[in-house]
């Protein structure tokens, strides 16, 4: 009676081939799945904590994910979804009303946005600035639109492709794509305008 | 085309999003329209930008780390319990045993009058009357326990006689025997 207890317990956990297939699938994921996240929390420590936590939800639900579709856009969905739900709820600034307008205080962080780094080696400053710039401005975004902006500009996928991963209309896509890099010409107008970052 | 129009399209012009004819338009606006060309020009911009962006490193090691954790979780799960309730079944049944060999209640020696001596000799501390009114009654449960087993034979060869009898297709009624 114990030996069979024992063994119907044993047979709830997953099977090895299981194991194996689904660490196969996130090896070659991995640093997209990182990325996507970094991207859209702007930082190491909530960057790893969504992507361990999504990882962690879709090895629960490996059962459900149907062998033949794409694996990363079930794990950005999922990457997605806990942004939405858990990672807003810590966002410091409170959701901007009006989307198409910059919050208030952004002419006054404008000439923070452009330092003199003349005394530095100019390509590297450059580069270095501008990720960090670049990364901001996104920050600055609602979660949709980032998230919209940063599939489509840094991970590369079609607007079908990511309709499916927010699971919106295609119509919607290309409003917060539209939108996103609308506010983000905004925020980075001094490298636009080649006030700074002729040399890209 | 109007400007404000084609500038709700530049994004998706982009992308590559557009119908054909769309960007035949909006290609042949950019080519007359400065402010539109500028506006292209920044998004284009932006769009490379974050396509350049280099991917950050993690400071921990994802699937090594995902990995460790899962397997916890698996094991404190159902093996964990599963230990545990073997552990508890093994401890119960030790109790059990050791029991029944410190307070021998229903000690099959007892049973039979034939045994009387060796359980003398095992179980001195008893008082002959003890002995004798347990003896008594167990020659009792004995007793019983042979009528029953008799019993049940009768019962056995009763079923057995039953059951040997040739197995007769009976009529169903009402259903002539021609029509099945
Ligand atoms: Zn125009």
């Amino acid at each position: 009676m114990l030996q069979s207890e024992t063994l119907s317990l044993v047979r709830t956990a997953p099977t090895p081939d299981v194991l194996e297939e689904f660490e196969k699938q996130v090896k070659t994921y991995e640093k997209a799945f990182y990325h996507f996240a970094y991207r859209l929390t702007g930082n190491h420590d909530d960057a790893e904590d969504l992507t361990q936590e999504a990882l962690l939800k879709a090895y629960r639900a490996f059962h459900r994910f149907k062998a033949g579709t794409a694996f990363d856009r079930w794990v950005y969905q999922i990457i997605y979804r806990l942004f939405i739900d858990q990672y807003r709820k810590k966002r410091r600034r409170p959701f901007v009303a009006s989307l198409d307008e910059a919050p208030p205080h952004l002419d006054q962080e404008k000439p923070k946005d452009v330092p003199d780094h003349s005394k530095l080696p100019e390509d590297y400053a450059l580069r270095y600035e501008l990720g960090e710039t670049i990364q901001k401005a996104l920050l600055r975004l609602p979660e949709e639109f980032r998230a919209a902006v940063v599939l489509c500009d840094v991970q590369g996928f079609s607007y079908e492709e990511i309709s499916n991963i927010l699971q919106c209309s295609l119509g919607t896509v290309r409003s917060r794509i539209h939108r996103g890099r609308r506010q983000l010409r905004e925020y980075l107008h001094p490298y636009l305008n080649g006030e700074r970052g002729k040399k890209q | 085309m109007n400007c404000h129009r084609v500038q709700s399209l530049l994004s998706a012009y982009l992308d590559q999003e557009l119908s054909p004819e769309e960007r035949r338009l909006i290609r042949s606006h950019l080519f007359n329209c400065a402010v539109c060309a500028q506006c292209f020009e920044e998004l284009s911009r932006i769009k490379k930008y974050l396509g350049s962006l280099e991917p950050p490193q993690p400071q921990i090691n994802l699937v090594d780390n995902f990995l460790s954790f899962k397997l916890h979780v698996v094991e404190t799960n159902p093996w964990v319990w599963a230990k545990r309730l073997a552990l508890t079944a093994a401890c119960v049944f030790l109790f059990l045993l050791t029991s029944v060999y410190l307070f021998p209640v229903n000690d099959p020696h007892r049973k039979i009058a034939g045994h009387e001596v060796e359980y003398r000799q095992f179980h001195e501390q008893f008082t002959p009357y003890q002995l004798v009114s347990e003896q008594s009654s167990n020659v009792n449960l004995f007793l019983q326990e042979e009528e029953a087993e008799e019993k049940s034979n009768q019962n056995k060869k009763k079923d057995h006689f039953y059951l040997s009898l040739p197995q007769h297709k009976t009529l169903i009624p009402g259903i002539p025997v021609s029509s099945r």
